[in-house]
């Protein structure tokens, strides 16, 4: 009976347990994070006897969770996929809406800007075009910062959200680590209280939304977190600490974001994360903010730049070369001292062409007493105090500063950001060509009509070694002997560089010639075959059909017929060589004449009559071209005495030593007429009645010295002009010769006479040559020919020492050096032969001005006329004799004393030339490697953010989805359902009045005894 | 669990239709790029080339004003060279007296005058048609000293004006092409200095030099002519270049209305799809919340 009792007690105990665990289920049917539990019920102990027993009724066994870790852990990874999607896609879609409007944005400005010089270049001289222009360039600079600045606020903003993001992580971490603390408490109980567990993956559902996680239990329950989908690396959170989670940027790229742990105490880094909230949002600055601003800072540099490129080739409506339209370098600013100092830190850019767009730190060294400046990105450093230059900026200190002090420098802004109208005024815009060509009105026979353009002048010859590297250079100008191989005939071996002076070069075993690079020969033997001028020997387009000898081998310098009247020499030319004394000083009176000692010679020997020039005079004497034939050494020698005036020629076996004179020579016309004359020479006084008698008297005076009269004048010269150990010295005299010693010792040249046959030169036992002795403003090509086994070419030269960089890079056709002028300052002329079939180009600006430099056949088809930076077109047929001339626009560089056609030539107000090739950035295809336009590729950025949004939007429908299955998933493990519920509250309920029926009927059966007992 | 779900796909309804009536009201298939990115840049780049192309079309404008002024002056030159060529012929009869030839001089320098303001002639906008490159300033300019002889002081090149992205065009022929001419001496004369020998002959009565000066005439109004030819052919290309652009913005626009534009049936048809389906969501939700145990355990 008893047994009935406690039975039914049981029964009625444990379906109130029972019941209250389904009412707290149904209680908490929307409570979020609520795991349904179940009363688990269990048969209580045994009783009764061996015969039988009897159940002792029910016990609430326990309370059971219905939780799946697995299905709780999908769930928190499509929480943190969704929270990922949805910051990528708001992301994404604000910057859309920034910047992707069709009809206002960049694309639109780019266009107006391009209109802008279409109305500009069809009427340049109105101010009005003018001004819109200007407008149209300033919003345009205003549009690229207007997008500039929207993505940089924007990719702040995202920065800012991430923190914010990170702060809440570090809340719930901190709770979490509670819960912990919580649930150990309860480590030895049976079960760990539900209600702390729904608490934890609670938080964990919050912190997934956050940032993807991956999770460690203890038996006791307390969890163990970790970043990112495996559960390795430092811990955020455990049973026995906490961790800080901090978002780290990099300050000079916002796009890079690194987490750590614990920056302030222990720094830890952790895996990068890519999914929730922070995840979507440090994929949107990967994504879709850097690979933009990337984008568009790249097109405004490059738009910018080229404006620029355009402008600065071009003159302005003042007459001045045109100044950048842009600025385009970033700000830059100085944050620190980092330590004590009270100094400060001053940053601007010098040169906005070299400007890293880098960060750097500059530290102070106490002992050196210097700051040491490193560019962050490359490492390059730089040490220095006060107002220290580097890579394009100014870093200016002041102050006292202390060791260790640190400043660290980063760049502000953008391109887009920072592009900036650099011009003030719209009379600055640089419409007009640097050269106007013009025809000569007044004279010209046809109405062809001349524009002219700037172009880029040739490069350097790509692939051809300059002279110092054939022959190498020496500060003394000598040079050594290099071998050149047989295969390398009618191949530039090297080119003379403009600007370069006193070249002295000689061959042996083959010959070599001397071209400009417009095909120009200036020595050497002639080519019949012109098929070796091409690019890949230095010449200019053109050059094989130009060949022009008019200049070969011509010597003579002013009002010679050389090229540009330059004194070139095929042949050889020696100097009067000057005695220095121990310390390094030119000893008075000490020089050598200068000497040519030839090789031996063969006899007889023939030459052509005039064939050979000593010292600018024909040689050998003779009618015309007829052989001349000398028998032995003297027979030569004595020739050259008698037809060379000032040389001394002896035979030194069968050699020939030709030595220049050293003498001085009164002229007739300052010889006072009637004697007595006076001359005092080397100290000695001679005087007589007459010139005659003066002569006669120094002659018998065997002082070394030998006086002659000739037509009227008197001349005084060394008798062995070899002898060095006296000089010539002139003292008193009434005959009008300077006092002084006698220093005017030129040089010798012996060389070809206007002919192109290289064989007279050989003959006498020279080897061929080539001299120059001023600099040219054009390079020279040296050409290898007749090299059949092999030649040698050696000699010396001067590099041009102008500039302070002395590559030869530098030193082509536009550079200055001394004594010469850019191509934009000189005149040109381009003369129409008397057909009217070919034109000759000379440089008006040269001595003389009559130079052909370049010369060519009028193609009517193609009426263009090139030379070095200029390119004029023709309209209209040229007739026989026309003139047009190529002229600098600036008035500043017209010559005053030529002014060739200049009062016709379209002034830097009215012409188009220059502006026109801005029309061009619009249409080229060839920045980004990818045949788009300027306009086509920020379309293009835009439509890219288009399509990562909507790719974005399908991942994030996709993603919901994905959370909704597995929120399903869990709820039908883990979900209160109510219909259930209330099925198990009617089950217990009934259980529970059963139980009471037990009870009662126990009750009954008690009384029952009672009363019949 | 099921409300959520019906939740989600009420939410999207609206969304599509939030989405549908926003391309109604514009008239417009896509509004952003992420409507249809590819679709979206032909629509950019179609509106840039419409820009574009309507920049030529005023730039051809510009060209075609200044030579049309250049035209009418040349035309109005033609004419004032036939009457001096008419003065020249009747001064070189022997018969007249001189006060007949001094009052032909009056005409020469009267007709000179308006030559000179022919040559000077500026398009509406201000340019000097016959400067060449120099539209900016006065090309002939009466000596200050002399008050008689004209110089040229305009460029002898015209302005190059780029018409379309591929052609140039000149303006307007420089003056000399058109008022000087190489004399039998093989020297160039302009049609001022021809009408000072002019008046010089007519003075003296000198019939050599009034016989070069009709010769020089008659060759003026012929190298006039050609000038007019020549602006002639530029107004026909200008003419061919507008109709060109005319045709390809109409296409552009065609191109454009056709990727961009809103097809109205279709786009009505989805609303009213839309709007069903949100309607049918939304019995689902009211029939849903009746169905409960609840409701049986009464």
């Amino acid at each position: 009976m008893a047994d009935l009792v406690s039975i039914g007690v049981s029964g009625l105990s444990a379906y109130q347990t029972a019941l209250s665990v389904t009412s707290n289920n149904i209680a908490n049917v929307n409570t979020p994070g609520y795991t349904e539990e179940q009363a688990v019920l269990a048969p209580a102990g045994m009783s009764g006897n061996d015969v039988i027993s009897i159940g002792g009724g029910v016990l609430t066994q326990s309370i059971n969770r219905l939780s799946n870790s697995f299905l709780e852990a999908n769930l928190r990874d499509a929480t943190a996929a969704v929270g990922a999607q949805n910051s990528l896609v708001q992301g994404l879609s604000q910057l859309q809406n920034e910047i992707g409007s069709s009809t206002a944005g960049l694309s639109t400005q780019l266009q107006s800007f391009f209109n802008s010089v279409s109305s500009l270049q069809a009427n340049p001289a109105d101010a009005g075009t003018r001004a819109n222009f200007f407008s149209a360039a300033q919003s345009t600079a205003e549009s690229f910062n207007d997008v500039g600045n929207t993505i940089q606020t924007l990719s702040n903003d995202t920065v800012a959200q991430i923190n914010n993001a990170t702060d809440t992580v570090n809340g719930i971490l901190k709770q979490v680590y509670s819960v912990n603390q919580e649930i150990n408490l309860h480590a030895s109980d049976k079960n760990p209280p539900a209600t702390l567990l729904d608490q934890r993956d609670q938080l964990l559902t919050q912190l997934s939304q956050n940032m993807g996680i991956s999770t460690k239990y203890a038996d006791s329950g307390a969890v163990t977190i970790y970043a990112g989908s495996s559960a390795t690396g430092p811990a955020m959170v455990s049973s026995t600490q906490v961790s800080t989670l901090s978002a780290v940027t990099d300050n000079y790229n916002s796009g890079q974001i690194s987490f750590v742990l614990n920056q302030e105490s222990a720094p830890q880094p952790i895996k990068p994360i890519t999914t929730g909230v922070i995840g979507g949002y440090v994929n949107f600055l990967s994504q879709g903010i850097t690979p933009t601003l990337d984008k568009i800072n790249q097109i405004a540099n490059i738009f910018g730049s080229a404006v620029n490129a355009v402008q600065t080739n071009g003159v302005d409506a003042n007459g001045k070369i045109g100044q950048p339209i842009y600025y385009l370098g970033p700000a830059y600013a100085a944050s620190g001292p980092a330590i004590a100092g009270d100094e400060n830190l001053s940053v601007s850019i010098t040169d906005p062409s070299i400007v890293t767009g880098k960060a750097y730190t500059a530290v102070y060294d106490d002992q050196k007493q210097q700051w040491n400046i490193e560019n962050n990105s490359t490492g390059a450093t730089i040490s220095g105090s006060g107002d220290i230059k580097f890579e394009g900026l100014s870093f200016n200190f002041a102050g006292t500063a202390v060791n260790g002090d640190t400043f660290q420098i980063s760049p502000t802004s953008t391109a887009a950001q920072s592009i900036s109208l650099a011009i003030t005024d719209p009379s600055q815009i640089a419409t007009a060509s640097q050269v106007q060509a013009t025809a000569d009105i007044a004279n010209n026979v046809g109405s062809a009509t001349a524009t002219a353009t700037v172009i880029p002048p040739p490069p350097s010859p790509a692939g051809i070694k300059d002279i110092s590297q054939v022959i190498s250079y020496a500060d003394n100008g000598s040079g050594s002997s290099t071998y050149i191989a047989p295969n390398a005939s009618n191949k530039t071996i090297a080119f003379i560089p403009a600007g370069t002076s006193a070249v002295n070069l000689s061959s042996s075993g083959g010959d070599f010639a001397v071209f400009t690079r417009e095909g120009v020969q200036i020595s050497g033997p002639a080519v019949t075959d012109t098929s070796f001028m091409t690019q890949a020997n230095g010449f200019n387009i053109g050059a094989a059909d130009n060949y022009n000898t008019t200049y070969l081998n011509q010597t003579g310098s002013l009002g010679g017929s050389s090229y540009l009247w330059q004194n070139y020499t095929f042949g050889q030319i020696a100097n009067p060589i000057q005695k220095i004394d121990l310390n390094g000083n030119p000893i008075a009176g000490s020089y050598t004449p200068a000497t040519i000692t030839t090789s031996d010679i063969t006899f007889p020997l023939q030459l052509t009559a005039n064939s050979l020039s000593i010292n600018g005079v024909a040689f050998p004497p003779g009618v015309g071209s007829s052989p001349v034939t000398f028998n032995n050494p003297n027979d030569l020698a004595n020739t050259i005495n008698s037809s060379i005036d000032g040389v001394t020629a002896t035979a030194i076996g069968n050699k020939i030593q030709i030595a220049q004179k050293v003498m001085v020579t009164a002229t007739p016309d300052l010889i006072p007429s009637g004697g007595p004359y006076t001359i005092a020479i080397n100290g000695y006084d001679f005087n007589a009645g007459s010139l005659q008698a003066l002569a006669d008297s120094v002659n018998n005076s065997n002082i070394g010295v030998n006086a002659s009269t000739s037509n009227g004048g008197f001349r005084v010269e060394k008798s062995d002009p070899a002898a060095t150990q006296v000089d010539l010295r002139i003292g008193d005299n009434n005959l009008g010769i300077a006092q002084g010693n006698s220093t005017a010792y030129p040089a010798l040249s012996i060389s070809l006479n206007g002919t192109t046959d290289t064989a007279s030169i050989k003959a006498i036992g020279l080897n061929a040559g080539f001299q120059m002795v001023k600099p040219l403003s054009e390079d020279l090509l040296i050409v290898a020919v007749n090299n059949t086994n092999g030649m040698q070419i050696q000699g010396s030269y001067q590099l041009p020492t102008a500039t302070a960089a002395n590559t030869l890079a530098n030193l082509a056709e536009t550079s200055t050096y001394a004594g010469a002028q850019p191509a934009s300052q000189r005149n040109w002329q381009i003369k129409f032969s008397s057909d009217g079939s070919h034109y000759s180009i000379s440089d008006t600006t040269q001595i003389p001005a009559t130079t052909v430099v370049s010369n060519g056949t009028f193609n009517q088809s193609n009426p263009v006329i090139q030379y070095g930076n200029w390119k004029v077109t023709l309209t209209g047929a040229p007739q026989a004799n026309d003139t047009f001339y190529v002229n600098p626009t600036i008035a500043a560089n017209q010559p005053s004393s030529n002014v060739n056609g200049q009062q016709n030539a379209a002034s830097a107000v009215s012409d188009n030339s220059n502006i026109v090739q801005l029309a061009a950035i619009a249409s080229n295809q060839s920045y980004f490697g990818n045949n788009l336009t300027l306009q086509q590729s920020y379309t293009a950025s835009v439509n890219d953010i288009g399509a990562k949004l909507a790719q974005a939007q399908t991942a994030q429908t996709t993603q919901q989805s994905v959370l909704t299955q597995a929120q399903t998933a869990r709820d039908q493990v883990s979900g209160v359902n109510l219909d259930s519920e209330l099925a198990n509250m009617i089950k217990y309920q009934q259980a529970y009045q059963a139980s009471s029926k037990i009870v009662s009927t126990a009750m009954q059966l008690f009384d029952y005894l009672i009363q019949n007992i | 669990m099921m409300y959520q779900q019906l939740t989600d796909a009420m939410s999207n309804s609206s969304a599509t239709l939030t989405t549908l009536q926003g391309e109604i009201a514009s008239g417009l298939n896509y509004n952003t790029p992420s409507d249809a990115p590819t679709i979206m840049g032909q629509v950019l780049t179609m509106t840039d080339r419409i820009s574009s192309l309507n920049q030529m079309s005023d730039t051809v404008k510009a060209v075609n004003g200044s030579l049309g002024a250049q035209a009418t002056a040349l035309q109005s030159a033609q004419g004032v060279v036939t009457k001096l060529q008419a003065i020249a012929v009747q001064g070189m009869d022997g018969s007249l007296a001189q006060t007949d030839r001094d009052a032909l001089v009056a005409q020469v320098t009267q007709l000179k005058a308006t030559l000179l303001d022919i040559a000077n002639t500026q398009t509406p906008t201000g340019q000097y048609v016959f400067a060449g490159g120099n539209t900016g300033s006065v090309p002939y300019q009466l000596s200050p000293t002399d008050k008689t002889s004209v110089s040229y002081l305009g460029s002898s090149s015209p302005l190059r004006v780029q018409v379309s992205p591929t052609s140039y065009e000149d303006v307007a022929v420089p003056g000399p092409n058109a008022f000087q001419i190489t004399g039998a001496d093989g020297k160039n004369i302009s049609i001022f200095q021809v009408l000072d020998n002019l008046n010089t002959g007519l003075t003296s009565n000198d019939q050599t030099k009034m016989t070069d000066a009709e010769n020089n005439i008659k060759s003026i109004s012929d190298h006039i002519s050609s000038a007019m030819s020549l602006v002639g052919a530029a107004q026909n290309r200008m003419t061919d270049i507008t109709a060109n652009v005319t045709e390809l913005t109409t296409q552009s626009q065609q191109v454009l209305s056709n990727v961009r534009d809103l097809d109205y049936g279709t786009a009505l048809a989805n609303l009213q799809k839309q709007q069903v389906l949100l309607q049918a969501s939304e019995t689902l939700v009211s029939q849903l919340s009746r169905l409960s145990l609840l409701n049986e355990l009464k």
